[in-house]
């Protein structure tokens, strides 16, 4: 039951997004993000709904695919719909108004557009990590963070921090399904009770797991000095990051739309 | 290529002053040599070739490897580049999330140019046999093959020597069998020096010398056939000895004129069929 | 007790792309008190097959019933339901889970990464505990099960599990599910990463116990040399199916069918096969270096005699 879990989902398709820049891909992002905020007419909306759209089918990523990464964040999503149609207050007459239920047409446009600006948002991040592989998407914040190094920021530290953390994620998903089916070969029961008994019932799984993560941490750390690592100082990468003719074009292309998003 | 001379080391929160996981050991392993070091669990072959790759340091008594001293701390990462080092577990010492960024993982840390670093790693790769699965995560490889990918990211870095710490505890038979003769081939084809530690008798073999330790110390060294006849003292220490071996041995305390170096069914089908 | 496998059949991921039949309409019947090793490479079912016999997976289809009690009965996991399950249902199905596992008891491979609390025995009584048992028989059981696995309970009861040595965590391992006292006793490669002493002392305590206890002993193991010492039935599993079961002489002269799948033979099967192909007058189905040895004497005193 485990195992079904993904993380990082790559959806692994060549494409002109998949194969632009990290670097690249991560600005654009973070313009995105904040054109969402810019923008609050209808024709914007329509803009960033086309552009979006068109993203999405230039990276090949089935459209259910996406609407996937949606499902969790539905409920949010309604969440914060409803709270904007109940609690805005408008100047005009309110559309219902029943006892304490008073519904104004503002709030209800307000609602919309913030729902929508959710699912947008959601849209284009999930686009990121599906055009991107994880260790592109590590490589990228590394080197953007780079110019920060000397304020202090571990740049490379960081990096390191999450490929070792994406490489073992599968490796203590295994270990946790196993050390509970041998625990419940054992009599554990981690299906029945109240919340309670639940989180004791969790000891036996949570310890055995825990000794057994600073157990390969320790190991690795080991086998990573003997390959002589010795910090991010004097090392150098296989694969470097390079701009090209693709991310040029994208480059023109965002610039375009953020100026369309700033001028409505 | 690896030499020690008086070799002692304690570990520090060992609270016996007598208590040396590793005694007394002179050593000396040639260039292009396959040694095998076997002994039980904390007979301190373990943490024997830990010392050789810098891990751990001497409590008294040198190592030099490659002509370069241990101790001297200005040298261990040189020491780290000419004398690789494969552990026990396969998932422990995989860094990257896709095989040849791993193995790319030691010549990154070497200052080498990307083009440097992919001709090794499409090198190394080739070595081992695991190019087809350069691309993949590690794990959705077996055993056997994410310990190969190891084996490459060592190889990647150019060593002269392989340090091998019971590289196939944890495998299942068809891995430990690609294992080995991933090691062998090394040896062999390549040239490289080989350390191997292991418990598993039937890996010690096919080696130049057998390095038999317990309780810190060597208790036995020599070929294969040599170390293998002495039955009574790997007994006694509670280590294996192939079948074939242990039935020679057998008959020739029961009166039959076999050779005691049998390792082989070939070689005890041809002594007995001189006796028939 | 008996155990009776009825065209047990398990699918992984069924109805998807990644269908895989792990089991195959298996059909199997285990006497009481035999000593049974189950050998396959990995991938041949064989894990599934034992996290079957205790419950931990339900099969796609057939029956695994030991001493009859269908153990594969009722074992629907709630979530995988669309509807709200009531208390009674979830409380019936744990029942009947006690009910498998204080039948068969399931000892995972590297047992010791399982160890939690932190004395050994309270880790120890952790199965017993769960099986609802009260007080003094939780205690009299972990006396026990610390006695076979040869860790007097007097000596180590209040030390913690976490520093005792690889083999001795293993042992306590093992003794916290012979603590559930069950009729079959399942291992799956006790011996896995332990040294030869290590190895010898807990087959050999595995054995005494099986003697003992007329326990119905199943280990999953890799190491021919040792199933052909200790095990008194062989069933090697291959692609979901079993394609060899009976004694170790018998499994163990089909030599290029147990090559062909992977496996091996003893080396002594192989010197065997060679004597007799060189025309030495010995039984063709030695498989351990005792027998080898005699009949090898017996052989050269023949000839002996003969050139005399």
């Amino acid at each position: 039951m485990i195992r079904d879990i993904t993380i990082g989902q790559y959806y692994s398709v060549e494409s002109p997004i998949h194969k632009m820049d990290p670097r690249f891909k991560l600005i654009a992002s973070m313009l995105y993000l904040i054109s969402l905020f810019l923008i609050n007419q209808m024709v914007a909306y329509l803009v960033v709904i086309s552009f979006i759209g068109i993203v999405v089918k230039v990276s090949k990523v089935p459209f259910q695919f996406i609407m996937k990464g949606l499902k969790p964040v539905f409920m949010l999503i309604i969440f914060a719909f409803l709270i904007n149609v109940f609690l805005t207050r408008g100047t005009s007459d309110p559309l219902i108004d029943i006892g304490f239920i008073t519904i104004y047409s503002e709030g209800v446009e307000r609602a919309f557009f913030m729902a929508i600006r959710l699912v947008l948002l959601i849209v284009g991040t999930s686009l990121l990590t599906l055009t991107t592989s994880p260790i592109e998407l590590t490589d990228g914040i590394e080197y953007l963070l780079n110019p920060f190094k000397r304020i202090g920021l571990p740049a490379h530290e960081l990096a390191m921090m999450m490929t070792i953390a994406l490489r073992f994620i599968p490796t203590l998903l295994e270990e946790t399904d196993k050390i509970m089916k041998a625990q419940m070969a054992r009599g554990a029961d981690f299906e029945s009770g109240n919340l309670m008994n639940r989180a004791k019932a969790l000891i036996p799984l949570l310890v055995p797991l825990f000794i057994s993560a600073f157990r390969r941490a320790d190991e690795l750390a080991m086998a990573m000095e003997a390959r002589c690592y010795k910090g991010g100082e004097g090392r150098t990468r296989m694969k470097v990051l390079r701009y090209t003719s693709l991310d040029i074009i994208g480059s023109l292309v965002m610039i375009v739309y953020m100026a369309a998003c700033i001028a409505l | 290529m690896i030499r020690t001379e008086n070799l002692f080391f304690k570990y520090e929160d060992e609270k016996d002053p007598e208590k040396y996981a590793v005694k007394d050991i002179n050593l000396h392993i040639a260039d292009g040599e396959f040694v095998v070091i076997i002994g039980h669990n904390g007979s301190g072959k373990s943490t024997l070739s830990k010392l050789f790759n810098g891990i751990y340091h001497p409590t008294s008594g040198k190592i030099i490897i490659d002509g370069l001293d241990t101790s001297d701390d200005s040298l261990i990462w040189e020491i780290r580049k000419r004398a690789g080092m494969v552990f026990q577990n396969p998932d422990n010492q995989l860094v990257a999330t896709i095989v040849e960024e791993d193995v790319a993982f030691g010549p990154e840390n070497l200052g080498l140019s990307p083009e440097e670093i992919r001709t090794r790693v499409d090198e190394a790769l080739e070595s081992v046999k695991m190019t087809a699965f350069k691309r993949k995560p590690p794990h959705h490889l077996s055993g056997g093959q994410k310990q190969r990918v190891a084996i490459a990211g060592i190889l990647a870095m150019r060593p002269k020597c392989i340090i091998f710490d019971e590289p196939t505890a944890m495998l299942d038979p068809s891995g430990r069998r690609e294992v080995i003769h991933t090691i062998q081939h090394l040896n062999r084809s390549e040239k490289m020096t080989v350390v191997h530690i292991t418990h598993f008798m039937d890996e010690a073999v096919h080696a130049d010398r057998i390095i038999v330790m317990d309780k810190g110390a060597i208790v036995l060294e020599g070929t294969p056939k040599e170390v293998f006849s002495q039955v009574d003292v790997l007994k006694e220490i509670g280590l294996d000895v192939p079948q074939v071996t242990l039935l020679s041995y057998e008959l020739i305390k029961s009166g039959v004129r076999v050779s005691p170096e049998n390792l082989t069914v070939e070689e005890l089908v041809e002594s007995l069929c001189r006796l028939k | 007790m008996s155990i009776k496998i009825v065209n047990l059949t398990h699918i992984y991921d069924k109805k998807t792309p990644n269908e895989t039949v792990a089991i195959d309409h298996i059909n199997l019947e285990i006497e009481t008190g035999e000593f049974i090793g189950l050998i396959g490479h990995t991938g041949s079912g064989k894990s599934t097959l034992i996290q079957q016999m205790n419950g931990l997976l339900k099969p796609s289809d057939g029956e695994i019933i030991v001493s009859g009690y269908n153990i594969t009965e009722g074992l629907d996991l709630p979530r995988n339901q669309r509807k709200r399950v009531s208390k009674s249902e979830v409380n019936e199905r744990k029942r009947r889970l006690i009910e498998v596992r204080k039948r068969v008891g399931l000892v995972f491979q590297y047992p010791e990464y399982q160890l939690f609390e932190e004395t050994i025995e309270k880790d120890v009584a952790f199965g017993p505990i769960n099986l609802g048992l009260d007080e003094t028989e939780v205690k009299l059981r972990v006396i026990d099960a610390m006695q076979t696995v040869g860790m007097p309970y007097e000596q180590f009861k209040d030390r913690s599990p976490f520093e005792l040595s690889g083999g001795q965590k293993r042992r306590i391992a093992i003794a916290g599910v012979l603590a559930m006292k069950p009729e079959v006793l399942i291992l799956d490669e006790p011996t896995a990463g332990l040294d030869p002493k290590g190895r010898d002392e807990i087959l050999a305590q595995i054995k005494a116990l099986h003697e003992k206890e007329k326990l119905t002993v199943i280990i999953v193991s890799h190491s021919m040399e040792d199933m052909a010492k200790i095990a008194e039935r062989l069933i090697v599993m291959n692609k979901g199916n079993v394609v060899l079961d009976g004694t170790p002489k018998e499994v163990f002269r089909h030599i290029d069918l147990l090559e062909e799948i992977g496996l091996a033979v003893p080396q002594i099967s192989y010197l065997t096969r060679a004597l007799v192909s060189q025309g030495f007058e010995i039984d063709p189905d030695i498989i351990t270096v005792d027998e080898a040895k005699d009949a090898l004497l017996n052989v050269l005193l023949k000839q002996k005699v003969k050139n005399d």
